[in-house]
C-alpha cells in the first residue's frame, strides 16, 4: 500500500483546493456520513483522498441501500386493502434476493481489501465496527452475511460489530381477523428459526456484538437468555415486535448493557436484575399489566426511563413507586398515546425518594377527557424537578377516557421547577388555564413557560391532529388576554411566556 | 442574574465565561452555552478559565457563529442532540416533531454561509469538540457530494487529481464495487 504521497507541484498550484487542506481526521467524519460506496469512492479523487477510506472507523452496509428505491415495502403478506402498491409477495422475494446477493458480494469484497490485525498493529487496517442491517428473507443471503461478520471478527479483521436484523412483516394487530393473525404468527415463527440457525452458526460474529437491534421476529423459550449469554459486549439491544414465547418474561444480567429498548414485544414484564451500566430502558406498548411488568433490582447508572403505552378502554393502572423501586432515575419520559392513564395517581414517601434526582419530565399525550390535575403528583413527588414538558392531545381517534381526579394540597409549592413546556392544546380552553394557574402558583422560581400549537399529524392514528382549532391564542392580542388570564397574581414579570403558533 | 434564586445550582446556571477569539476579541456567554464545547467543559473543570479562554485558532467571525450555534442549541431540548437525526430515535425518546424541526429550521438557516466560511465551521468545531456542530457541517459537505462520481466531486470542489491513470485505475480495480 502506497502512503499518503507528499504534495505535489500541481496541488500547490490549487489554491482554491480548501477542502484538501482539512485535517484527515475532519476529512475522515465527513467520508462517515456517506453512504459506503460515495465513501470509497472518495478513494479515487486525488493522492491525498487515497488513504482515507481505509481510516473510516465504522463501515456500515445496509440492505436498504441495496433495494431499487421506492418500489413496494416488500412485505411477507398482502396487506388488507389500501395502499397495497406492489405487496406480490414472491415478486418482493426476488426484488429482496437480489438486493441480499449484492450486498453479499460488496461485504465479500471489502473485507478482502482488509488486512487483519498484524503484530505490529501500527499500519493495520482493522475495522473498529462493522455494521449490517438485513433480512431473514433468503437462507443463502443472510446466512452468508452472518458468516462474513463472523469469519471477519474471528480473523481479527474486525474488532466489533452491529447488527440490525429485520424480516419486513408487519406487526400482528389485535383488531385483525383470527386466521390474518394465525398466519402472520407463523411467519414470525418461521423468523424465529431463522433467527435461531443465524445465532447458532455465527457465535464470533454475536460474541463481538455492540449493538444488536431484532425486529419482527418470534424468539424462542430460549433466545432471549441466550442473547444475553452469547454477546457479552452488547452495549445495545433493541427489540421490536419481538413475541417471546407463552409467558414471556424477561429477566436481564448484563455486564455491558447500556441502553435497552423494547417495543411491541408482547411480553408479560422485564426484570433488570443485574445491569450495573444501563443507563437507559425505554419499554413501549405491553402485553399485560401486573406489576410484574417491570422491576429494577441493580440499576446504579439508570439516569432515564422511557414508557409509552395505549391503554385503550381498560382503567388498569400501575404504581410507579413499585415498578420504579431500587432507581433513582433523572429523566423519566411517560406517553400515554391519546388514551386512559395508565399511571396511579400517588403521594407516598417511597416515591418522593426514588425521584429524589429527577430533574426532567416529559409527559405525552395526554388525552383532554383524562384531565391535566392528576400529573400534579408527579410534581408533588419530584421536590427537585427543573423541567416539565407536556404535550396535549385533543384528537378522538381512541376510546373511553376517564378522567383522572387529584386533589392538590392548598398550599403546594415548587422550588426548582424553572421550564414549562406546553405542546398543543385543548379545544376546552378552561382547563388549560385551569391547569396552568395552578402551576404558576406552585412553581415559584420558574423561569420560562413555553406554550406552542400543535400543529402535526396524531402519533396514534396518523391522522390530522386537529389544531386545536381557534382556540390556541395565535394574534398578539389573543395571546396577550392569555397571558392574563393563566397570570392571576401579577407574577408574569419574574418569568418568560412564549406563546408560539 | 441569580439575585432571585438561591443555592449552588442557581448560581452555576448563571456562571459567565470569557471566550477570547485570536483577533482578541472578546465574548461572555453563560456555562451551560460554552459547555456544548467538551474543550471548553474540560477547562472548566480543571479550573483554567479565569481571565478568559483565549481560542488562538477561532476569529471572532467564525467565534460569532459558533456561540450563536452553542446558544440555540443550549437552551433546546437538552440532551436530544445527535440523536434528532433519526425519527425512530425521537420514539423512542419521546421527542417531538415541533421542536426537532425548529431546531432543522434553525440549522439550515444557519448553514447558509460560503464554502470557506463552512470549512472554517468545521475546523473550530472539530477544535472546540463540538458534537451537534460537527456532525450539522460534516454532513453539509457529505450532502453536497452524495451520488456524485470522483469527476463531479473534483471540479465541484477544485480537487487537483495528482494519481497517474495507473494509480487511478488500480484504485477503481481495488474497490470495484463501489463503481458498478
Amino acid at each position: 500500500m502506497e502512503p499518503c504521497g507528499p504534495r505535489s507541484a500541481d496541488e500547490e498550484a490549487a489554491a482554491a483546493d480548501l477542502i484538501s487542506k482539512l485535517p484527515s481526521d475532519v476529512l475522515v467524519s465527513i467520508l462517515e456520513r456517506l453512504h459506503l460506496r460515495d465513501a470509497v469512492r472518495a478513494g479515487a479523487l486525488s493522492s491525498r483522498w487515497r488513504c482515507l477510506p481505509k481510516q473510516l472507523p465504522r463501515l456500515s452496509l445496509d440492505i436498504d441501500d441495496f433495494l431499487p428505491r421506492g418500489q413496494g415495502h416488500f412485505f411477507d403478506d398482502r396487506d388488507t386493502g389500501e395502499d397495497d402498491e406492489g405487496d406480490d409477495v414472491a415478486a418482493a422475494d426476488d426484488v429482496l434476493s437480489e438486493a441480499g446477493d449484492k450486498m453479499v458480494r460488496v461485504a465479500t469484497a471489502l473485507l478482502a481489501s482488509r488486512s487483519p490485525a498484524p503484530a505490529n498493529a501500527a499500519d493495520a487496517h482493522v475495522i473498529a465496527t462493522l455494521a449490517m442491517k438485513f433480512h431473514l428473507r433468503r437462507q443463502s443471503c443472510y446466512m452468508s452475511l452472518g458468516r462474513l461478520v463472523d469469519d471477519a471478527v474471528a480473523s481479527g479483521k474486525v474488532c466489533a460489530a452491529e447488527l440490525t436484523i429485520t424480516t419486513k412483516s408487519r406487526t400482528v394487530s389485535w383488531s385483525e381477523d383470527e386466521d390474518r393473525v394465525r398466519a402472520r404468527r407463523a411467519l414470525l415463527r418461521g423468523y424465529g428459526r431463522r433467527f435461531r440457525n443465524l445465532f447458532d452458526a455465527c457465535p464470533a460474529a454475536f460474541g463481538a456484538l455492540k449493538q444488536l437491534n431484532i425486529e419482527s421476529v418470534k424468539l424462542g423459550k430460549h433466545d432471549f437468555p441466550d442473547i444475553l449469554d452469547t454477546c457479552t459486549r452488547l452495549e445495545k439491544l433493541y427489540l421490536f415486535n419481538c413475541v417471546p414465547g407463552p409467558g414471556g418474561l424477561w429477566q436481564v444480567r448484563h455486564e455491558r448493557l447500556t441502553d435497552i429498548r423494547i417495543s411491541v414485544c408482547g411480553i408479560h414484564g422485564v426484570s433488570l436484575e443485574w445491569v450495573p451500566r444501563l443507563k437507559q430502558f425505554a419499554f413501549q406498548g405491553w402485553f399485560s399489566m401486573t406489576h410484574q411488568l417491570l422491576s429494577f433490582s441493580h440499576v446504579p447508572c439508570l439516569t432515564t426511563v422511557t414508557l409509552s403505552h395505549d391503554n385503550g378502554h381498560l382503567e388498569e393502572t400501575l404504581k410507579l413507586s413499585r415498578i420504579m423501586a431500587n432507581t433513582a432515575v433523572k429523566d423519566i419520559r411517560l406517553n400515554f398515546r391519546g388514551n386512559n392513564i395508565w399511571v396511579q395517581p400517588e403521594s407516598s414517601r417511597r416515591l418522593t425518594d426514588l425521584f429524589r434526582n429527577l430533574t426532567n419530565l416529559k409527559i405525552r399525550n395526554v388525552h383532554h377527557k383524562c384531565g391535566l390535575s392528576w400529573t400534579m403528583f408527579l410534581l408533588q413527588s419530584a421536590p427537585h424537578l427543573q423541567e416539565l414538558y407536556i404535550k396535549l392531545t385533543d384528537h378522538e381517534c381512541g376510546v373511553v377516557k376517564k378522567n383522572v381526579p387529584w386533589e392538590v394540597p392548598i398550599g403546594f409549592k415548587h422550588y426548582t421547577l424553572a421550564r414549562i413546556t406546553i405542546l398543543g392544546f385543548y379545544s376546552n380552553e378552561e382547563t388549560v388555564v385551569t391547569y396552568i394557574r395552578h402551576l404558576l402558583q406552585a412553581a415559584i422560581n420558574l423561569e420560562e413557560i413555553d406554550m406552542r400549537e400543535n400543529a402535526t399529524y396524531c402519533e396514534i392514528c396518523g391522522h390530522m391532529e386537529p389544531k386545536a382549532g381557534s382556540r390556541f391564542p395565535r394574534t398578539d392580542e389573543d395571546k396577550e388576554t392569555f397571558r392574563k388570564r393563566i397570570t392571576t397574581n401579577g407574577r408574569s414579570a419574574i418569568f418568560k411566556i412564549c406563546i408560539r403558533s | 442574574m441569580a439575585s432571585a434564586g438561591s443555592g449552588d445550582e442557581k448560581a452555576a446556571a448563571a456562571a459567565m465565561i470569557t471566550l477570547i477569539s485570536s483577533d482578541n476579541e472578546k465574548f461572555e456567554v453563560t456555562e451551560a452555552t460554552a459547555t456544548l464545547s467538551q474543550t471548553i467543559r474540560h477547562m472548566i473543570e480543571d479550573g483554567c478559565t479565569d481571565g478568559g479562554v483565549p481560542l488562538p485558532n477561532v476569529t471572532s467571525k467564525i467565534l460569532a457563529r459558533v456561540i450563536e450555534y452553542c446558544k440555540k442549541h443550549a437552551t433546546a431540548a437538552a440532551g436530544e442532540e445527535g440523536s434528532s437525526s433519526s425519527f425512530s430515535d425521537a420514539a423512542f425518546l419521546e421527542v417531538d416533531r415541533a421542536f426537532l424541526e425548529e431546531l432543522e429550521e434553525f440549522d439550515d438557516a444557519f448553514l447558509e454561509v460560503d464554502r470557506a466560511t463552512l470549512f472554517d465551521l468545521i475546523l473550530a468545531a472539530n477544535y472546540l469538540d463540538i458534537k451537534g456542530l460537527l456532525n450539522l457541517t460534516c454532513q453539509k459537505v457529505a450532502d453536497s457530494v452524495k451520488g456524485k462520481t470522483p469527476e463531479q466531486i473534483r471540479e465541484m470542489y477544485n480537487i487537483v487529481n495528482d494519481l497517474t491513470p495507473e494509480e487511478e485505475a488500480e484504485i477503481r480495480r481495488e474497490t470495484q464495487w463501489a463503481f458498478e
